[in-house]
């Protein structure tokens, strides 16, 4: 542990890897502003840059956007009313009063503070979770790997917005697109149609661009918007005011913190839900609920800490199992596997450096971005008076750059655009993406683990059945996917 | 008496619609291609591309049967956060076909562009294209964005990460 510590504090005391952690520190600080922009259009925009990149400093940049973005939204939600990114939406329910009221100051300051205490919280109930899970790894075997897999993506197709049938006719598509070029164990080329572009499968980078940067910008276009056309006002003082708050309303913040690590653990909900949930919580256990709603600083405690405490949680399956919990750690997975990482049991056991360089650079992207917000508030502020016609054609230039940047490949580009049609159609069709990402990120995981599963069984598929962990996993999976109509069901009866 | 609600788009105005036909169509492609290949190589694609086939399908029926729909939106967050503007009611081009043409019109011919001159001369051209024609932003804002870009492009990717941006069919072939 001390070493992996040691090793990711050496590489951060370079110029370098401070450069990149303060650089994406400023993408997520203003993509998140950016209402319809958000930290995983940010991380799948600078995958093309970490390809030569020593892994660890490539850590840096994405965990430095990755910690800032919440902060960049909040600024948004509390003086505009409008959430720089889904998980900051809640803030909005007490954080744009508080500004009504003259205390913006107060709102940023609570916001910012939450926020960075939130991750701090999240990342030390990872590091304190690491030794049980490593611990945990060593029983499982392929048929429990498979399992889990099932769990992950049976998770991610109920959690999602929409319906479960939905949901998992994403995770299937998904699943094939992955399934696309050689397969690992035989080295057989599977569905690339007669073309040699899809030898390799469907490449990483244009299929994540496309379907979060290009579709979204297709998003923007057509909804009209060109501005948020406001200019924000923030009030002076009340620049320490977050730490009080936080002080005196400690135990919101201690129950969002857990809220957050519990729903980050979760595959597929996110920040988005993270501080709904809380905020609900929040106003439940409050002494005061009546206030919630109309400017009270315990809401924004419970929004913002939530949706920071997430990424903490997140983390953990991510690196342990290999299974995203959420579309911002299916990027990083990819980022993994462009710069030659693998994620599972492999990561904690032999590249905890890594574990731990994302989670310095969270942590001080997270002491960055609050700086930012409690002293430059006012200022980027105005980033949002950015007419978006600026900013679509430059985001989907870089896209098309990025998805040549891998392989060189100008069949990439004409992909990223594709992708990004496709991703276009599912958001107005209310086919969740990250359902599709996840399947794309876990199915050869899990067909591996599945063959493998067989191999030792002699082909019987009593194995998966038959040991403890590999059932128990199977029927909390099932309970996941039936649980939903069975509540729907309850309800209209009643 | 029940209140009329908004009328819904036909059935082929309806991205749902249109998605899920396309999905059927994609689970198709690959369960008949998979069914050629070896077990050890086939039998996952076959099981997914099966259940996606009859997830689709299902899903297809919930569009074609509003009644059935209904009964199948079953999820944990569907009454929580569901997306404002983002249901089946919509169709897929809304009251912004205009804006989406030029988008769509504008990405393709930028890749044309970049086909035929590559990107050093490509990326700026359709930024300044799109600033100016797309949006009527001024000359001298759409040259400053394509200024930005080029510089970005040229110093930042092509000299400093070392990047070997491709030339282009046209611009290729002239500079060998």
């Amino acid at each position: 542990m001390l070493e992996g510590i040691g090793s990711a504090l050496n590489i951060l005391l370079t110029g370098e890897a401070i450069g990149l952690l303060i650089l994406g520190c400023l993408i997520g600080y203003i993509f998140g502003l950016l209402p319809g922009l958000g930290a995983t259009a940010a991380l799948a925009l600078s995958l093309p840059l970490v390809i030569r990149m020593d892994p660890i400093v490539a850590m840096y940049l994405l965990a430095g956007i990755m910690g800032s973005q919440t902060c960049g939204g909040a600024i948004t939600a509390i003086l505009l009313n409008t959430p720089g990114t889904p998980v900051n939406a809640a803030t909005c329910l007490d954080g744009y009063p508080m500004a009504q009221k003259g205390e913006a100051g107060k709102a940023l300051s609570i916001a910012a503070f939450s926020s960075l205490f939130g991750a701090i919280v999240g990342v030390f109930i990872l590091v304190a979770l690491v030794p049980v899970v490593r611990s945990m790894i060593m029983s499982f075997t392929p048929p429990e790997f498979f399992m889990l897999c099932f769990v992950g993506l049976a998770t991610v197709a109920v959690a999602v917005r929409g319906n479960v049938i939905k949901g998992l006719t994403s995770a299937c598509a998904g699943v094939l697109i992955g399934f696309t070029g050689y397969h690992y164990m035989t080295g057989a080329v599977r569905f690339n149609f007669g073309t040699d572009y899809l030898w390799d499968g469907i490449p990483i980078i244009p299929f994540f661009i496309g379907l979060f940067a290009i579709g979204e910008m297709l998003m923007i276009v057509t909804t009209g918007k060109r501005t948020i056309s406001r200019v924000a006002t923030v009030s002076k003082g009340g620049r320490l005011d977050g730490v009080k708050e936080i002080w005196k309303y400690k135990g919101c913040f201690a129950r969002s913190s857990v809220i957050g690590v519990i729903i980050g653990i979760i595959p597929g909900i996110g920040g988005a839900v993270a501080n709904f949930v809380s905020y609900l919580f929040g106003r439940q256990f409050s002494k005061t609920p009546e206030k919630f709603g109309t400017g009270h600083p315990e809401g924004v405690i419970a929004s913002e800490t939530a949706n920071n405490a997430k990424d903490g949680g997140a983390l953990l399956p991510t690196l342990a199992f290999g299974i995203p919990g959420s579309a911002e750690m299916a990027v990083l997975l990819g980022a993994f596997t462009l710069i030659g990482l693998v994620a599972g049991p492999t990561m904690l056991l032999k590249h905890l450096d890594v574990m731990y360089a994302i989670i310095f650079g969270l942590v001080i992207s997270g002491i960055l971005a609050t700086l930012c917000t409690i002293f430059l508030a006012r200022s980027f502020a105005k980033v949002t008076t950015i007419d978006v016609s600026y900013i679509v054609p430059i985001v989907v230039i870089l896209a098309f750059l990025g998805s040549f940047a891998l392989r060189g490949s100008i069949l990439d580009v004409a992909a990223a655009v594709i992708f990004g049609v496709i991703g276009y159609i599912m958001r107005k069709s209310g086919f969740p993406i990250i359902s599709m990402i996840i399947g794309y990120v876990i199915g050869r995981i899990a067909e591996n683990a599945f063959l493998q599963a067989l191999a030792i069984s002699d082909g019987s598929y009593a194995i998966f059945f038959t040991r403890p962990i590999s059932l128990t996993l199977f029927v909390f999976g099932l309970f996941v996917l039936i649980f939903p109509f069975v509540k729907k069901v309850g309800r209209s009866d009643g | 008496m029940t209140a009329k609600g908004p009328k819904r788009p036909g059935l082929l105005r309806r991205p749902a619609f249109i998605f899920n036909v396309a999905l059927i169509a994609f689970f198709v492609v690959f369960l008949i291609t998979a069914l050629s290949y070896s077990r050890t190589v086939g039998i996952v694609p076959i099981l997914v591309a099966t259940l996606g086939l009859i997830l689709s399908a299902v899903s297809l029926a919930g569009e074609a049967f509003p009644e059935l729909g209904r009964r199948l939106e079953a999820g944990y967050l569907t009454t929580m956060e569901a997306p404002a503007g983002r249901n089946t009611e919509e169709t897929l081009l809304g009251d912004s076909v205009k804006d989406l043409a030029i988008f769509l019109g504008w990405a393709f011919g930028s890749f044309v562009v970049i086909l035929l001159f590559g990107f050093l001369i490509g990326t700026p051209v359709s930024v300044f294209v799109y600033a100016k024609w797309g949006r009527k932003i001024s000359w001298a804002k759409s040259f400053l964005m394509a200024l930005g870009i080029y510089v970005f492009t040229h110093l930042v990717l092509a000299k400093a990460m070392g990047l070997i941006l491709f030339r282009g069919i046209l611009f290729g072939a002239l500079i060998t």
